[in-house]
């Protein structure tokens, strides 16, 4: 609860010096909201050429709106909402899909779920296979995660990366909490599904 | 304690807040083999997308957004110097032309009749009156739209 205000007078703090003329404080909420608004683009957005102009997009219009700021919660979750809302725009405009359902029924049989838990509880690997495998695991991983729609690959971010909660994500997205966590258990479901049949399939 | 199987939905609970979730799901974890793994796979998984490297732009969006909220004050600005430098320039040549041809000005008067004077004045006078009702029609229009909006 001190942390929330604190976080609040923090966010009163700079954005009364925006709003009394100085642009560097300015700098100093982009600087602490960045890493936040990055990770939204970059799952939402898959065109590198157009990431540049949807991120200043954002904070003009974060700018902007700034004298309407009510302080109902943390300045970087009103930033992300910007963000999500300038990106779903975006994808409207461009036609593309923010949630694709179809790899959402994908059954994993259980010899294959048992695959990757094993080799990690029974420790059937040496320091540096354990290593090799994280690597590996990163890297299968990284790719899968680009393989989910822009919805499932945002609320994962948000969730398991910035470490948000629930009622966070659910303002950034505007979503119901319920569908929340329902969209994150599909997506984790998906993601577990597709690593594991990935792993199998180069294991054959 | 559950005796069947955990659901996908127990397992990421508990993989998630193993200390929140429910007793039951944590004792079944205990004693069940297979629910263990699959909990220890969502483990993985989930330790796997913390690795995750965070993306970052190649370019510096502090600077380009900055130098944007920047320009509008800048170009403003300048644009009130060059109108105020332009209409001093005006008011200047004009003083200069009367001080210049102030005889042949005063000339024009006596020269001509006062009949054609008073047509030039009327003229003006209506062509003046003209203006001003334009411009009251034209304010009204617009605070009637913003009234609306």
């Amino acid at each position: 609860m001190s942390g929330n205000k604190e976080n609040i007078q923090k966010d009163r703090y700079w954005i009364d010096r925006v709003l009394g003329g100085d642009t560097n404080a300015f700098a100093t909420i982009i600087q602490n909201t960045e890493g936040l608004v990055t990770q939204i683009v970059f799952k939402m957005i898959s065109r590198t050429e157009d990431r540049k102009d949807i991120a200043q997009d954002i904070y003009l219009k974060a700018f902007k709106s700034l004298p309407g700021f009510r302080y109902q919660s943390k300045l970087s979750t009103w930033i992300a909402q910007i963000a999500y809302n300038t990106c779903l725009t975006y994808l409207e405009k461009k036609k593309l899909v923010l949630i694709d359902n179809r790899n959402e029924n994908i059954e994993t049989d259980d010899d294959s779920l048992e695959f990757v838990g094993s080799k990690s509880v029974i420790g059937l690997f040496n320091q540096t296979e354990n290593d090799i495998f994280q690597r590996e695991l990163n890297e299968i991983l990284k790719s899968e995660i680009e393989l989910l729609s822009p919805l499932h690959k945002t609320l994962i971010t948000l969730y398991h990366n910035e470490e948000l909660s629930y009622e966070e994500i659910a303002r950034i997205t505007q979503l119901p909490e319920g569908t929340v966590k329902n969209y994150l258990f599909r997506a984790r479901r998906s993601l577990k599904d597709n690593l594991l049949r990935k792993y199998k399939k180069e294991e054959l | 304690m559950i005796a069947e199987h955990l659901s996908e939905n127990e397992l990421q609970q508990y993989v998630s807040d193993s200390l929140h979730c429910e007793q039951s799901i944590r004792e079944h974890i205990k004693s069940c083999y297979i629910c263990k793994e699959k909990a220890e796979t969502y483990q993985i998984l989930f330790s796997g997308i913390q690795r995750q490297q965070k993306p970052e732009f190649d370019f510096n969006l502090t600077d380009l957004v900055i130098a944007q909220l920047e320009q509008p004050k800048r170009s403003f600005s300048t644009n009130i110097v060059v109108a105020y430098l332009l209409s001093s320039i005006g008011i200047t040549a004009v003083l200069i032309s009367c001080f210049l041809f102030h005889e042949y000005l005063s000339g024009l008067f006596i020269r001509y009749s006062n009949l054609l004077i008073y047509l030039f004045m009327a003229i003006t006078a209506v062509v003046f009156l003209f203006q001003c009702i334009e411009i009251c029609r034209k304010y009204k229009k617009q605070i009637g739209v913003l009234n609306l909006s």
